[in-house]
Order: C-alpha cells, then sequence, then structure tokens
C-alpha cells in the first residue's frame, strides 16, 4: 500500500503543514512581542478609565477662627445611555423614583443616545445612595464637594460664591480660588466594553491635594452687625443702597464689608464698599482741615466770614445749606460750611491740597485682594477737565481757585468706602496710614500657617498733635454739630457728615434731589479702635448724613461695642485673642475621665456632647485651642465597652459640621435637611440606637431656630 | 495506544476547561447570573466526550462500514433541519434539544472522513477515474457542504472541504483531476465575492487587516489588542481585560485570542506545539497502518484537527479572514468538543491496531 506517489504527497502535506505552522508563530512574534507593546497602550487605554477625585476647597475662617464655609457631599445624576431601549427603562425609573406620574421624566429631561447629559445638579442624598444601589444601566450618580455657607447670607459679597463645578465665581471664592481650591486626585478603574466600571484597589491612585484655608481679617460678629443695620437702615430711610466698611484703626485690618441693595437685588458680584464710586462731599472736609492743622495755615481762633451761605469763586457761586456768619475752622466743621473751609483750603492752594489727598490714599487702589477694587479719580485742581478750555476762554480769570475750593467740600473727585474708612482711620491713630488688609493669614488644612500678613504702614500722613485736635473737631460735629443724632451714650463717637449730590453719570451733572448720604467716623472717641464709614445712596425724604447714615454707623458701634469693645485690641498673632466671655477657647478633652471633662467644661462655660456618661474620652470636635461662640458645645466621643447600649445625645444646636463628626466618629450613616445648625434629629434625643440605624438632621438658620423648634416639639 | 497522543490531547482539553471559565466567567454572570454557567455545561461535553472515547477506542472501526452511507444521509438530514429552528446570531447552525444543542456540520465533517476513508480503500474503487469520483462523492459531499453554506457556516465549509482535498490528495487522486475541482470552485468564489459582492467587505477588511492587525473589523482588531497586551509572559490567568466585552466570543471562536493575552507569547506557542505533537502522531499512527482504509482514516481525522486549528488561529491573528469556526479540544461548544474527542479517540483506536505500536 506504500505507493511512491502517496510517500511524496505526505511529505508535501507535511511541509506544507510546517511552513502554515511556521507562519503563524512569526505572525505571533510580530503581534505580541514585536508589536505588543503598542497594541499593550492601546489595550490599557479602552480597558481603564480615570475619575478625579475632588480636592476638598479650603475653608474661609474669620478672624477668630470662625467657619464661614463649610464643604459638604453633594451628588449629580447624569445620563450617558446606549440606546433608546436604555432611555426608556431611565425615563420609566425615574417616574417611579421621583413619585411622579409616567411620562413625567421624559417630558423633563431630555435624553440623548450615547450623549452625557445632566439630569440634575443637586440630587438629593438618600435619591441618590438609591440610584446608585439600584444600578439602571446609563443612569449614574456623580459625587462632589458643595459649599455651604454656615452664616447662609451674611457676608455674601465678601466671601463670593462657588458655581456648580465647584470654582469660585464672586468675591474670596473667585480671587483666591487657585489657592482655595487645592488639585483633585484621579483614581483608575477598570471598565468593559458595556460601560460598566469596577474599581480595583491595586490601580494607581493619586490622591488630591486640598485646598489651602484663608483666614480673614474680618470679625463676623461686627460683619453680621453692620449688615443687619445696613439692611434696617436702608429700608428706614427708603435709600437704594447702602454700603459700609470698618477698619481697625491700628493696623488697617478690614473688620467689616458690606453692601445692601434694596428691593431684593443683594446679589452684586462685587463687593460695593470697595468697587462704587461716588463723590465724597462733606466727609471730605477732615481732610482738607488736616492739611490745614498740618501746615499751620490756620489760628485755631480765627473766625472766617462764611458769607452768609453765599459767595462768589471765580464767578462762580459756592453756597451753605445754612446761612453761617463768622465761624472757627471748629465751627465750620462742626457745621460743614463750605465757604468757610474753601476760602481756607485756599490758603493750602491746589498743589498742597491735592498732595494731601493723595497722601490719604485717595485716587489709589490699595489691591486688598477683592475682585472689582476701584481706585477713584482725583484730579490736580490746576489740571480738572475741562480746566484748560475754560482757561482758554476766560484768560484773566483764574479758575483753579474754584476746583481747589470744590476739591476742598469732597466735590470733583470720587473714592471708594474703603479709601475713605482707612483715611479716617489715620486721623483716628494719630497719623500713620496703613494698608488695608482682609487676609490675615493662609493655612493648611490641619491649621500650619503658611503665610501671615503683616502689619504695613504705609506712611505717616499727619502730626499726631494735629490729629488730636481734628478728632476733637469730629467728636464736636456728634456732639453739638450736624450729627447730633449720632450722641451715643453707650459709646463715644466722632466723625464727619456727608450730603453730596448724586453724579449723573450720562449727563455729568448733578441729578436733582438725589442725595448720597454718608457718616465717617471712628470709635470709641477716647482711644481710637474702629474707624468706619456708612453710605446710603438716594435716601428719601430725608437726605442728610448725620440724620440717616449717621444713625446707622451709631447703631452699628453701640451694638458692637455692647458685646466686645475691649477684646477688640490692635493684636498680629493669626487667630489668636485674648480669652473672653464670648470666646471660648477649647481645651483638650481627649484622655480625661467623663466626670473630669465635666468639670472642666463647666469651668469654662462650655457644653459637652457625648455618647456615653462613663468612660475615657478618645475622641472630640471641635479640636483643642480653637475658639467657639455661642452655647459653645463641643463634641466629645467616649470609649464604650461593646455591651453598653447607645444613647443618643442632644445635637441640637451643634453646627453642623461638629454633628456630623460626631457621627461619623460613633460609625452611623446620616442624612441632612437644611444648613446651618442643628434644629432637630431623628432619632430623638435619649433613644437608644442599633447599629443601623440612620439619622435624619435638620438644620436651620440658627440657634434660635433651635430654640424655637424645641418649644414647639 | 499511543501515549504522547493521548497526553496532549489531555493537556489540551485542560487547558481548554480552564480557559473557558477564565474567558466566560464575567458574561456568564452577566448573561445567566451564574459565572460557572459555561464552564458546567463545557464539562458535562467533556465528561460525554470521555464516555464516547472510551466507546470509540475499543470499537472495531471497519465493522462501521456498513453504515457510512446511512450515516451520511441522517448528517445530511440533520443540516437541513436546522432551519427549522430559530436562528441565533443570524445563523442557523443549531437543533435545539431542551438545554443543549448540536451542531450537524461536525458530525457531518467526521461522517465524511469515515465515509472517504472507507470508500477509497474499497478494491473497486479507480480513484484516477475521474467518474467514479464525480459520482458519488460530488452529490453526496456537496450537498452537505452546500447546505453549511446555506446556514451560513462558511468556516465549517471550508474546513470539510479542505479535509477532503487534503483526503482525496494523499488518495492518490490524479493532480490535474484536482485541479479540474478546485480550480472552478476558486472560480465561482472569487466571482462570488468581487463581483456579487458577497461578504466583499469582510474580505477587503482581511486584505487591508494583513498589512496593519488594527485595520481590519471591530473583532479581529480587538483580538489582535488581546495578544498583543499579553506580550510574551502574558497577565495571568484571570487577568485578561479583553474579554469583558471587547473581544467577542471570548470563550468560543475567539479563545485563542483570550488564551494569548493572559498566557503570551509562551502560552500560545505551547497550543500550537501540542497541534503540532497531535499532527505529528497522527501521521506517524497513519504510516504505520496495515490498511489503506487506517491510513486514510488516521490521515483524514488528523488533517480535519489540523485545518480547523489552522483556520481558527488565522483568523485570530488576521492571516485569513474572519469567519467563526471553534478551535478544537479547547473551545466552549458541545458538538465540537465531541467530536474532536471523538476524533482523537479515532487516532488513539488506530494507533492500536496491530503492528502500529511495535514501530
Amino acid at each position: 500500500m506504500t505507493t511512491e506517489i502517496k510517500k511524496s504527497r505526505l511529505i508535501l502535506f507535511c511541509l506544507t503543514a510546517a511552513i502554515i505552522f511556521g507562519l503563524i508563530v512569526f505572525r505571533l512574534v510580530n503581534i505580541q512581542l514585536v508589536y505588543g507593546d503598542n497594541y499593550s497602550e492601546i489595550a490599557l487605554r479602552q480597558t481603564t478609565g480615570r475619575r478625579e477625585i475632588p480636592a476638598p476647597r479650603g475653608i474661609i475662617y474669620d478672624r477668630f477662627g470662625r467657619e464661614l464655609t463649610m464643604n459638604v457631599q453633594k451628588y449629580s445624576l447624569f445620563a450617558h445611555a446606549e440606546n433608546t431601549g436604555e432611555i426608556s427603562r431611565i425615563h420609566s425609573y425615574l417616574d417611579s423614583l421621583l413619585e411622579k406620574p409616567r411620562g413625567h421624566s421624559r417630558r423633563t429631561y431630555s435624553i440623548e443616545p450615547k450623549k452625557f447629559t445632566w439630569l440634575e445638579r443637586r440630587f438629593p442624598d438618600s435619591l441618590a445612595k438609591q440610584v446608585e444601589k439600584d444600578t439602571v444601566r446609563g443612569l449614574y450618580i456623580d459625587p462632589c464637594i458643595g459649599r455651604s455657607y454656615p452664616f447662609l447670607g451674611v457676608g455674601k459679597q465678601l466671601l463670593g460664591w462657588t458655581n456648580i463645578d465647584g470654582k469660585g465665581v464672586a468675591g474670596m471664592e473667585y480671587s483666591f480660588d487657585t489657592l482655595l481650591a487645592g488639585c483633585p486626585g484621579y483614581s483608575e478603574y477598570l471598565r468593559d466594553g458595556q460601560r460598566n466600571t469596577y474599581r480595583l484597589r491595586h490601580l494607581s491612585q493619586i490622591p488630591p491635594v486640598p485646598g489651602k484655608s484663608i483666614t480673614l481679617t474680618v470679625d463676623w460678629n461686627l460683619q453680621e452687625i453692620v449688615e443687619d443695620e445696613l439692611k434696617k437702615g436702608i429700608e428706614k430711610y427708603r435709600a437704594l443702597e447702602g454700603n459700609a466698611l470698618f477698619i481697625d484703626c491700628h493696623t488697617g485690618e478690614i473688620l467689616a464689608a458690606a453692601d445692601f441693595v434694596a428691593n431684593g437685588k443683594n446679589d452684586a458680584v462685587k463687593l460695593r464698599a470697595i468697587s462704587n464710586r461716588f463723590e465724597p462731599g462733606s466727609v471730605f472736609k477732615v481732610f482738607t482741615a488736616a492739611a490745614l492743622l498740618d501746615e499751620n495755615l490756620v489760628d485755631l481762633t480765627e473766625r472766617i466770614d462764611c458769607e452768609n451761605g453765599v459767595w462768589k469763586v471765580n464767578g462762580r457761586l459756592l453756597r451753605d445749606d445754612k446761612k453761617h456768619g463768622l465761624l472757627n475752622l471748629r465751627e465750620i466743621i462742626e457745621r460743614s460750611s463750605n465757604i468757610g473751609i474753601s476760602k481756607l483750603a485756599l490758603r493750602l492752594g491746589a498743589d498742597r491740597l491735592y498732595e494731601t489727598a493723595r497722601r490719604f490714599g485717595f485716587g489709589q487702589r490699595y489691591y486688598v485682594g477683592l475682585p472689582g477694587e476701584e481706585s477713584g479719580v482725583i484730579n490736580h485742581p490746576d489740571r480738572a477737565p475741562g480746566q484748560k478750555i475754560a482757561a482758554n476762554k476766560k484768560k484773566k480769570s483764574k479758575p483753579a481757585e474754584y476746583n481747589t475750593a470744590a476739591l476742598s467740600i469732597g466735590h470733583s473727585l470720587s473714592v471708594t468706602a474703603l479709601q475713605l474708612a482707612n483715611a479716617v482711620a489715620a486721623i483716628a491713630n494719630g497719623g500713620t496710614l496703613y494698608r488695608p488688609k482682609i487676609i490675615k493669614a493662609i493655612t493648611t488644612p490641619d491649621g500650619k500657617v503658611l503665610e501671615q500678613a503683616e502689619v504695613e504702614k504705609i506712611a505717616t500722613v499727619m502730626k499726631a498733635s494735629s490729629a488730636e485736635i481734628l478728632r476733637s473737631y469730629m467728636k464736636g460735629v456728634v456732639d453739638t454739630g450736624t450729627a447730633k443724632p449720632v450722641k451715643s451714650d453707650i459709646v463715644s463717637i466722632a466723625g464727619k457728615t456727608g450730603t453730596a449730590e448724586v453724579v449723573d453719570t450720562i449727563s455729568g451733572g448733578y441729578k436733582k434731589n438725589k442725595f448720597v448720604a454718608s457718616f465717617l467716623g471712628f470709635f470709641p472717641y477716647e482711644s481710637p479702635r474702629v474707624a468706619g464709614v456708612v453710605i446710603l445712596h438716594e435716601p428719601e425724604p430725608i437726605h442728610y448724613g448725620g440724620y440717616t447714615a449717621g444713625p446707622i454707623f451709631k447703631q452699628i458701634a453701640e451694638r458692637y461695642s455692647n458685646t466686645r469693645i475691649e477684646q477688640f485690641k490692635p493684636d498680629n498673632k493669626i487667630i489668636a485673642s485674648p480669652a473672653s466671655p464670648e470666646f471660648k477657647t477649647i481645651p483638650d478633652f481627649v484622655g480625661h475621665e467623663v466626670t473630669q471633662a465635666l468639670s472642666m467644661a463647666r469651668h469654662r462655660g462650655l457644653e459637652l456632647v457625648m455618647n456615653a456618661a462613663r468612660g475615657t474620652i478618645t475622641w472630640q470636635f471641635p479640636p483643642a485651642g480653637r475658639k467657639i461662640t455661642g452655647k459653645g458645645k463641643v463634641a466629645v466621643g467616649v470609649s464604650m465597652n461593646e455591651t453598653d447600649s447607645l444613647v443618643m445625645a442632644d445635637l441640637t444646636g451643634l453646627n453642623l459640621r461638629t454633628a456630623v463628626s460626631f457621627l461619623d466618629f460613633l460609625g452611623y450613616e446620616y442624612e441632612i435637611e437644611g444648613e446651618g445648625m442643628v434644629v432637630r434629629h431623628e432619632p430623638r434625643p435619649g433613644e437608644i440606637l442599633s447599629d443601623s440605624t440612620r439619622c435624619l438632621l435638620i438644620c436651620g438658620k440658627g440657634l434660635m431656630d433651635a430654640d424655637s423648634a424645641k418649644k414647639s416639639n | 495506544m499511543d501515549k504522547i497522543l493521548l497526553y496532549a490531547a489531555v493537556f489540551l482539553v485542560i487547558i481548554g476547561l480552564v480557559t473557558v471559565y477564565s474567558a466566560s466567567s464575567l458574561i456568564a454572570r452577566e448573561s445567566f447570573n451564574s459565572q460557572f454557567h459555561f464552564l458546567y455545561k463545557q464539562a458535562i461535553f467533556l465528561l460525554l466526550g470521555i464516555l464516547i472515547a472510551l466507546v470509540v477506542i475499543r470499537l472495531d472501526l471497519k465493522r462501521l462500514a456498513p453504515y457510512s452511507v446511512p450515516i451520511v444521509f441522517i448528517c445530511i438530514a440533520l443540516l437541513a433541519a436546522v432551519f427549522a429552528f430559530p436562528s441565533r446570531n443570524d445563523a442557523h447552525r443549531w437543533i435545539n434539544i431542551g438545554p443543549f444543542t448540536i451542531q450537524p456540520s461536525e458530525l457531518f465533517k467526521l461522517a465524511i472522513i469515515y465515509y472517504l476513508a472507507f470508500s477509497l480503500s474499497q478494491k473497486k474503487r479507480n480513484i484516477e477515474d475521474w467518474r467514479q469520483l464525480v459520482f458519488p462523492y460530488a452529490p453526496l459531499i456537496g450537498s452537505g457542504i452546500l447546505l453549511i453554506i446555506f446556514e451560513p457556516g462558511l468556516g465549517s465549509a471550508l474546513t470539510i472541504t479542505a479535509t477532503v482535498i487534503v483526503i482525496l490528495f494523499l488518495a492518490g487522486m490524479r493532480l490535474y483531476h484536482l485541479a479540474l475541482f478546485t480550480v472552478p470552485l476558486g472560480a465561482v468564489a472569487t466571482f462570488l465575492i468581487f463581483i456579487y459582492g458577497y461578504k466583499k467587505a469582510r474580505v477587503l477588511d482581511y486584505l487591508s487587516a494583513i498589512q496593519d492587525p488594527l485595520a481590519g473589523s471591530f473583532q479581529v482588531k480587538q483580538a489582535i489588542l488581546a495578544m498583543g497586551a499579553g506580550g510574551l509572559y502574558g497577565a495571568g490567568l484571570g487577568n485578561g481585560r479583553q474579554k469583558m466585552f471587547f473581544l467577542p466570543y471570548p470563550y468560543t471562536d475567539f479563545i485563542y485570542a483570550s488564551i494569548g493575552e493572559e498566557f503570551g507569547f509562551i502560552g500560545l506557542c505551547i497550543i500550537l506545539l501540542l497541534f503540532a505533537i497531535i499532527v505529528w502522531r497522527g501521521i506517524h499512527i497513519a504510516l504505520y497502518q496495515p490498511d489503506r482504509f487506517g491510513f486514510l482514516l488516521a490521515m483524514g481525522v488528523t488533517a480535519s484537527i489540523m485545518i480547523a486549528v489552522v483556520i481558527n488561529v488565522g483568523v485570530v491573528t488576521t492571516l485569513l479572514p474572519t469567519t467563526g469556526i471553534p478551535l478544537p479540544l479547547i473551545s466552549y461548544g458541545g458538538t465540537a468538543l465531541l467530536v474532536s474527542i471523538a476524533s482523537i479517540a479515532i487516532l488513539l483506536n488506530l494507533s492500536r491496531r496491530k503492528g502500529v505500536i511495535a514501530r
């Protein structure tokens, strides 16, 4: 049977087989060894994905370490469906999830195949968890860090806010966004060909770098008072808008900066106290007077003829509000005579008046670090706009004299509230102009100070002796002059009123019967601490600064003094402030027995919230060294035996952050409704908790709400 | 009995079982809620295959000869019957019996090999007379292959055609007869593809994929990525990612790529080597057969295994256009596994014949 043909054919078969196998091996070498790395990379790209881990945003604190911003976990809902089948399943799922009638979801959300669509950017936590559990294909949850403001609207224009993507778009949040934002981390995950993802532990993870925290110079207590009074004042005096700014006379630290716009339009992106330019009017006279005193150009007893209310200079009329006869400088300031101060200003001359104004900081930006800061405009009286034309027309006249007179009474220049407050602070502290600051320090999330603002002296702008005289004049304004309603029994206030006409930006002239009422001052008179300005735009029908802005200033000064004037001493130390009845430094409770801790707490006027009545404390929040105000509740964790049953502590009155930290420590899940402080919670205090208990925290604006909620329960 | 052949086959079957589980577990969990779904079914077929092998090894193969023609007819009937069953992936290749399915084209392949070996070894048959070849082979084999083409199951049709050609070639068919038979076939195929446009896109994909493997169809591209990701040593058992809904049919037609990702170049070469051993032992067994029937049967079975391996691996490595056939002894698939085990069993049976083992 073994014929010749067959054998040669068999050999041919074997050869063919060998060649084919060889070819295959050659191909494998090519695919796996030569181009293996290439293909491997492409395969890796399609099988892995990267997910951003958001970095916790830095916290903004006030000068006493109060948290002005908080980070909270929020969820967004998005769809990325493959086909119409998935889309209709998503719609029917959402209808049942949201308990809406059929078709509601289809009408509300437009989902297209293979397209990424945000459905809800702020999705309730409980629903988000449900969606995550149910895993509907094409419907996903994206956790992100949201920003919450425990003081709600207070200081909104100052702090600003973040957009839906967590990026700062206004205020401090905007100007310090890169600092606050930190750097997001990444985790890699596996995905399959059907867009399912698998998180694997060994895949590389780059942890996020948390943002830096910022400590402001602002005292949120004062900020709250200022905003409250400004709001009340605007309603009372029917003004369009009000700005106020208060500064520490001895350091230039901004203590409060607030705006209020009537008719609910109070959502300006810029802080108007530093971005609004206006004509200051009579409040500017104090700086003219400062120059006169410093240059010794006036005898304090010298009486100036105030021309019975009308005086012609360069052929133009200058008027006083009331007819005055002979007045000395003190009286000119107290009664705010335009003619009196103008006559004296002509002695100074254009150059010296202009230089003085520049020296006090007008016409220049301080760059405090908030968006939209304005420089204002101040022109040398000889070089004022329109001056040249006038000079050419009437060659012999000296129109500069009129311009000098106008500048001396606060006309033909524009300033900001910040410039006024900082300039008057220099008068209050005896002549030193400081650079205004809003940032006290920049710290790491765990409290390490990275950068600390130094007190920065710009210049000595007047002699201490002249400043003292001028202060006494300003006291006189309140005691006997144009600002009598500002006189207070509680705190001695000194200042100067202003009632300027509103500049019509369209015609360039003045609006009729529209005024800017202002009060520029400091308190307490004996040893000045706080300087500030309150400005009301277009109050009606009363428009005098002393009767509108002045009383607001007074209210603010009184309320602030009532709380803590003696505490308010110049200091450069970050967050550190001498202990006071209002500010309690939290001691370190960790390691102490509960009974011991209770007596420590009682000694300091603090209240403890704890999970057991016996045992050793192993945890506390806020941490030792922080300062708290109000009722001073501190949450402490007590180590327990396994057999002890856990009783729900009374969390009401705790700020949300503390309550959440406490529940995290105990290992319970929770849901949060609202923002601010815990007003009510489930389970109620005293109820026994099981391992699976879910807590519900209902939060409100503050302790007032908590108290009322307690009563209503 | 040929121990080397046995060990090579057992080794391949074990590799098959493990890799079928690795490649299918995720899809099984997704579709059947049990990651062992395909593993269990494959194991059941393997047990059945072992039983069949035990029987086949002891059988006197020559005594089955009278049944060979009826068996071929039954297979043709089954091939016709598939069109009565619902299609899967747009193809009528299976007959459903309860939870299991059988694939008649695989049975037909084995039946034809046996029939040809028996028929061609008969004394009255003159292999050099073309009329004797046209009848009865042309209608008998042709009708079966046509039915398979209409399923459509081009891969199976190609395997069977190639196997038949190898058997006829080795049986001593005159070369110009072979040319008369194959050249028109090739011409018709070329006409169908390039003029009529049948599967033209797939062939064009293939032509570009020979140059750049990633330029081919999605499935082939994923297979190349899988093997490329495996590199020299592979990602390790169970660590493949391409099977996660990227690589299509990772546990059947594309299991070779799936193995390539987890066991690398070395793993793939070992598999090729084991198949080469099977081919070598098959030829060895054929050479020492005492009769023409044994020689043709051994060579037919060996050729069918080799051709299936070459087509499967050729497709996965883009050396051939995409067509779906299982990798013998390894791929998931009941009938294919049974037939490939039976093929090995036939070789083992033949190795037990007098005079084979001694040499």
